[in-house]
């Protein structure tokens, strides 16, 4: 995908936006083009996440319950 | 081919149980054990770097006490006496961890590893700390402009390591280090396994603890063991797994002793075979070769064979992968990022780049479709017991080839199972005609490793029945990427 140059000067403006917004300086020259190709990748990649439908469906975070349910009830342990 | 095997007459070349067994009937010292692998270091690793630093008086100190013990017939077990290293993103009080970083290090330098305790209670000797790409960053292609050189490969040193636990893979196949620890987030103990030619053991996530571990990734990092020989490997993993308070992830729940089981066999066991992660993928032939020839061995080991898919093709794993990875990353070095960006390498400061505009919304959708990832892994694991798989589609390509060094850690099957917090483990499964090692990789259930080891150790009687180590032949070297 190539980007446009229109494209990329409103890359490097939400980026700027976003760094003052969160309290520090923005990044200057060939930083910022590099920070604004990577605002566009972390972008892309939550496109190419399936979305789970069932809104009963938690994160999984944190401690492995699942992994010690199956070590509780010895499924399948030799 | 001709393979430079370090000889059986050194010490060095011992593998963890061979030395044991030496060691308790008083035909070596541990101080001697020792010397020899201090010599292994002077000898070679200028030319392989799998260490950062070491701290050579430490460790004699620590051989003398075992020697002692050894006289008096109070060995306190398998690993007694034993020089071990770990991957420098493991805290050890007394040796310095970097994690391979030029950014100033925050930890409170009295911190050490859960991991690294149990071992030297066990006895094992601490030599120092191993070659690791920055905090355990990349795909090994741009880690050329850190402030160290990276580790190479001793069965050619023109060739990568696979990692980032690169010096952990370097130094048990060179005899550097008796046996090593490295972490895995997406591969990292079993790639540079993979690529040196070792056993990588990557157990169920939360079996080993990470407390005094620099994270990478909260949801997949864990550490395992780097060892010469499939035993090596279950006496490194039965010191040190187990329940830890410290660490929150810590798996609870007991911890099954692998050695009783380890000569079983496969008789009976159902194993599936992934031949290609994605169909449209390429293998060399060698690791073609070595996966056909696993089936056959299991199969005249009396396991049942069939083909079988993953439940997500490969860049479905990686996509899911790579918000939770980048955003956790970006929360563990975000201070660090703002206030010493400039001396992050390249690959570290990409990867938190990405991390910092990676929406929430994406993070979650990610870790919620983990969930149902896991689940159906956890099926397929109702169906077959054992899963075999190529670890990577290629053997360890030369250092100054970019794009094959990317491809070897981009298109491996490592990041499924850190995903899903599966155990795997990695095998030596022979070399190829130029001499650079080929692996498989095996999966199976939570909680498994018993299985999974047994499984192994058939694997490693068929194509390594006598596990040696490299000698380290210096090769003449092209110039690697310069600084970037």
């Amino acid at each position: 995908m190539s980007t446009s140059e229109f494209e990329l000067a409103s890359l490097e403006s939400a980026v700027r936006i976003i760094w003052q917004q969160c309290g520090q300086t923005p990044p200057e020259g060939d930083e910022l083009s590099r920070a604004a190709s990577n605002l566009r990748h972390a972008l892309a990649a939550g496109r190419d996440i399936p979305r789970v439908a069932d809104k009963t469906i938690q994160p999984m975070t944190g401690r492995r319950h699942d992994i010690e349910s199956q070590a509780a009830s010895g499924a399948g342990l030799e | 081919m001709s393979l430079n095997f370090l000889s059986p007459d050194d010490p060095a070349a011992l593998s963890v149980a061979q030395a044991n067994a030496l060691l308790a009937s008083g035909q070596l010292r541990s101080t001697d054990l020792l010397q020899a692998v201090l010599d292994r270091i002077q000898a070679v690793d200028g030319v392989i770097h799998s260490y950062l630093r070491h701290d050579r008086e430490a460790a004699l100190a620590a051989a003398d006490a075992a020697s002692e013990r050894a006289q008096q017939g109070r060995r306190i077990g398998p690993l007694d006496g034993i020089p071990f290293a770990v991957k420098d993103n493991i805290y050890t009080k007394g040796v310095a961890t970097t994690a391979g970083s030029r950014v100033p290090q925050r930890h409170d330098p009295a911190l050490h590893a859960t991991l690294v305790a149990r071992l030297q209670a066990a006895g094992a000797i601490l030599v120092g700390k191993l070659n690791t790409w920055e905090y355990g960053t990349g795909t090994g292609a741009v880690h050329f402009d850190l402030e160290n050189p990276p580790a190479c490969n001793p069965w050619d040193p023109r060739h990568f390591t696979g990692g980032s636990s690169s010096g952990s893979g370097a130094a048990v196949a060179a005899g550097t280090a008796c046996f090593a620890i490295g972490t895995d987030t997406g591969g990292s103990v079993r790639l540079p396994a993979a690529a040196c030619g070792v056993v990588g053991l990557k157990p169920t996530f939360g079996r080993i603890s990470r407390h005094g571990v620099m994270p990478n990734c909260w949801s997949f990092d864990g550490p395992g063991p780097l060892a010469l020989t499939v035993e090596d490997a279950c006496l490194v993993y039965e010191a040190i797994a187990g329940h830890d308070a410290a660490d929150p992830a810590s798996l609870a729940c007991g911890v099954q002793p692998l050695l009783p089981t380890l000569n079983d066999g496969v008789a009976g066991l159902r194993v599936g075979v992934v031949r290609r992660l994605d169909p449209a993928d390429s293998v060399e032939p060698a690791i073609d070769e070595a996966l056909n020839q696993t089936c056959d061995i299991l199969r005249d080991g009396g396991a049942q064979i069939r083909d079988i898919q993953l439940p997500l093709a490969p860049a479905e794993f990686r996509a899911i992968a790579l918000p939770i990875n980048r955003s956790e990353s970006f929360s563990i070095h975000e201070r660090d990022y703002l206030e010493h960006r400039s001396l992050m390498g390249r690959a570290l400061r990409e990867k938190l780049e990405i991390g910092m505009y990676i929406r929430a919304a994406d993070y979650l959708a990610a870790l919620r479709q983990r969930r149902e990832l896991v689940a159906r892994m956890d099926a397929l694991f109702d169906d077959v017991d054992v899963l075999l798989l190529p670890m990577t589609d290629r053997v360890a390509p030369a250092l100054t080839d970019e794009q094959a060094v990317i491809n070897f850690t981009a298109r491996s099957a490592g990041s499924p199972f850190s995903l899903t917090g599966h155990p795997a483990v990695s095998v030596p499964a022979g070399f190829d005609r130029n001499g650079l090692p080929v692996a498989v990789q095996l999966a199976t259930g939570f909680l498994q490793e018993a299985r999974l080891m047994r499984a192994a150790r058939v694997v490693e009687r068929h194509f390594t029945p006598q596990p040696r180590r490299a000698q380290v032949v210096s090769q003449p070297t092209s110039p690697v990427h310069s600084p970037v």
